[in-house]
C-alpha cells in the first residue's frame, strides 16, 4: 500500500522521541513502531486525532500517498 | 446479490442429491428380480455331482433299515456333507485391509482321516486306557469314593485326549501344504449361483432356464443347474473373491502391505488424531488463529477427502486389475452403495474444510486488528 507514514519526520521537527509520544497519546511503543515503519494496515481517527494534537500538525503532515514506483524504491522492495 | 448466489448453489446441490435418491428409490422398486413368476429347478442331489453341493443324505439312504441305524448313517453323512460345504464357504486365515487382503487355506481342509489320530502314540495310549476303564468300570462302582476317583480319572483322560487332538490338528495345519490368495471384498452373487470346490478346482453352479410352463392364471419357469470352472475361489459368507497366488508372491505382497499399512496407520493417526490435539493445545495457549492451524485443517480435510475417494474407488480399481480372473457372476456392490456408506466421511471432510476457512477469516481479522493503530 503506497502510503508512507512520516511520523519520524514530525517527531524530529518537534524534537520528541517515540517513547515520549507513546506516553502522551497512551499507545504502546509496539503499535507506534508498526505505524512508524509503515507496516500498519489502518489507523483509527481517534489515534490520528491524539497524534495530531500532541505533535500540533495536520493528518497530511503524517500520512503521504506515493506512486507505486517511488514507494517501492523508498521501502527497498 | 452474493447472498442470493450462495443460496442458489445450496439449492442446486440439494436438488442434485435429492434427485439421486429419487433415482435410487425408483431403480430399487422398479427391479422385479428374476422370479416374477413361479419357478422350479431340478437339483442334482447325488453325492458326486457338483461336489455334493445339493446332496441330501436323508433322501439317498434307504429308510427300510432300523431307525437308529438310519439316523446314525444320516448324521454321519450329514457331517461329511457339512464339512464339504464348510470347505466351499471357507476363506481361510489371514488379514484384511478393507477392499483387499491376504489369506491362506490348508489344502487338506475338511475331515481329518482317523488314521492320523490312530498313528499317534499318545492317542493310542489314551485309547488303551479308555478301553481298560471301559472293561473294568463296574469294579469302580463299589462306593462313592471310588466313583469320584473314576470320574476324575475319566475327566483327566478326556481333557488330555482333546488337547492332543487339537495339537495333532494344529501340527497338520502348520505342516500341511497351503494355498495362498489375495482376497477382494464386497462381491455378491445371485442367490441361485453357488460356489463349490471339486478335485481342487473351483466351480460355479448356476441355473439354466429351460422352459416356461404357462397355465391359465400363472406360469412356472423350469430350469436346471449347470456348472462352470472359474479361476478364483469365492466365499459366500464373507462375500470375498480369493485369487490364487504363489507362496513367494504371497510373502512379498503380504510383507509389503503390512509395512504400508503401518506407515498408513501412523500417517492417519498423526493427521486425524495428532493434528486436532495440536490445534486444541494451540487454542488453549491463546494461539487459535495461526497459519499453522489453518494448514492443519486444510491437511486434515484433504487427507480425509482423498482417503474417502480411494476407499470408495479401491474395490473398482482392484476389480479392473483382476477383471480377467473374476467371473461375471460375481459382481461388486453398486457404486452408489459405497458413496452412501461413506457419505459421513465426505461430510466430515467438508466440515473440516469449512472450519479451516473460518480460521483463515479469523486469522485475517486478527492480523488486521494487530496492524491497526
Amino acid at each position: 500500500m503506497p502510503i508512507v507514514v512520516n511520523l519520524d519526520v514530525m517527531l524530529a521537527k518537534r524534537k520528541m522521541t517515540l517513547t515520549g509520544l507513546s506516553e502522551k497519546v497512551n499507545i504502546t511503543m509496539g503499535k507506534l513502531s508498526v505505524l512508524k515503519s509503515s507496516k500498519a494496515r489502518a489507523i483509527r481517527f481517534t489515534t490520528l486525532d491524539e497524534i495530531c494534537k500532541v505533535l500540533e500538525c495536520q493528518p497530511g503532515d503524517i500520512l503521504e500517498h506515493m506512486n507505486e514506483k517511488d514507494y517501492k524504491k523508498l521501502m527497498g522492495l | 446479490m452474493r447472498k442470493y448466489r450462495i443460496s442458489l448453489i445450496a439449492t442446486i446441490i440439494a436438488v442434485a442429491i435429492t434427485s439421486f435418491f429419487i433415482y435410487l428409490r425408483i431403480s430399487i422398486t422398479g427391479s422385479t428380480g428374476p422370479f416374477s413368476m413361479d419357478w422350479s429347478i431340478s437339483l442334482p442331489d447325488e453325492d458326486t455331482a457338483f461336489g455334493g453341493l445339493f446332496y441330501d443324505p436323508e433322501i439317498s439312504i434307504n429308510d427300510t433299515i432300523p431307525h437308529y441305524e438310519y439316523r446314525s448313517k444320516v448324521d454321519s453323512l450329514k457331517r461329511i456333507s457339512d464339512e464339504k460345504q464348510l470347505s466351499n464357504k471357507s476363506f481361510g486365515s489371514g488379514i484384511s485391509y478393507g477392499a483387499f487382503g491376504f489369506s491362506f487355506i490348508n489344502k487338506e481342509w475338511g475331515i481329518v482321516p482317523d488314521s492320523i489320530f490312530k498313528k499317534d502314540p499318545m492317542i493310542k495310549l489314551m485309547d488303551d486306557s479308555l478301553n481298560t476303564i471301559n472293561k473294568k468300570w463296574a469294579l469302580y462302582y463299589n462306593n462313592s469314593d471310588s466313583i469320584r476317583k473314576f470320574k476324575e480319572m475319566l475327566g483327566e483322560i478326556m481333557w488330555r485326549y482333546n488337547v492332543r487332538n487339537n495339537e495333532i490338528l494344529h501340527e497338520r495345519d502348520s505342516k500341511g501344504q497351503k494355498l495362498y490368495y489375495i482376497s477382494l471384498s464386497g462381491y455378491n452373487a445371485d442367490h441361485d449361483i453357488k460356489f463349490f470346490v471339486q478335485n481342487e478346482k473351483y466351480n460355479l453352479a448356476y441355473v439354466k432356464w429351460d422352459s416356461v410352463i404357462k397355465r391359465k392364471f400363472d406360469s412356472t419357469q423350469v430350469g436346471h443347474y449347470e456348472r462352470k470352472q472359474i479361476p478364483v475361489r469365492y466365499s459366500t459368507d464373507e462375500k470375498k473373491v480369493l485369487i490364487p497366488i504363489s507362496n513367494k508372491k504371497y510373502i512379498f505382497l503380504n510383507s509389503l502391505s503390512t509395512i504400508l499399512y503401518y506407515v498408513f496407520l501412523f500417517s492417519m493417526t498423526f493427521i486425524l488424531f495428532g493434528l486436532p490435539v495440536q490445534i486444541l493445545i494451540d487454542i488453549s495457549r491463546g494461539k487459535a488463529f495461526t497459519k499453522n492451524n489453518i494448514n492443519r485443517f486444510k491437511v486434515m480435510a484433504l487427507v480425509l477427502l482423498v482417503y474417502t475417494v480411494l476407499k470408495i474407488l479401491a474395490p473398482y480399481i482392484l476389480n479392473f486389475i483382476y477383471r480377467k480372473q473374476i467371473p461375471d457372476e460375481l459382481q461388486l456392490e453398486p457404486f452408489h452403495y459405497g458413496v452412501i456408506n461413506n457419505l459421513y466421511l465426505f461430510l466430515i471432510a467438508i466440515a473440516l474444510f469449512i472450519i479451516g476457512k473460518a480460521f483463515q477469516k479469523g486469522y485475517n481479522l486478527q492480523e488486521e486488528e494487530e496492524l491497526t493503530v
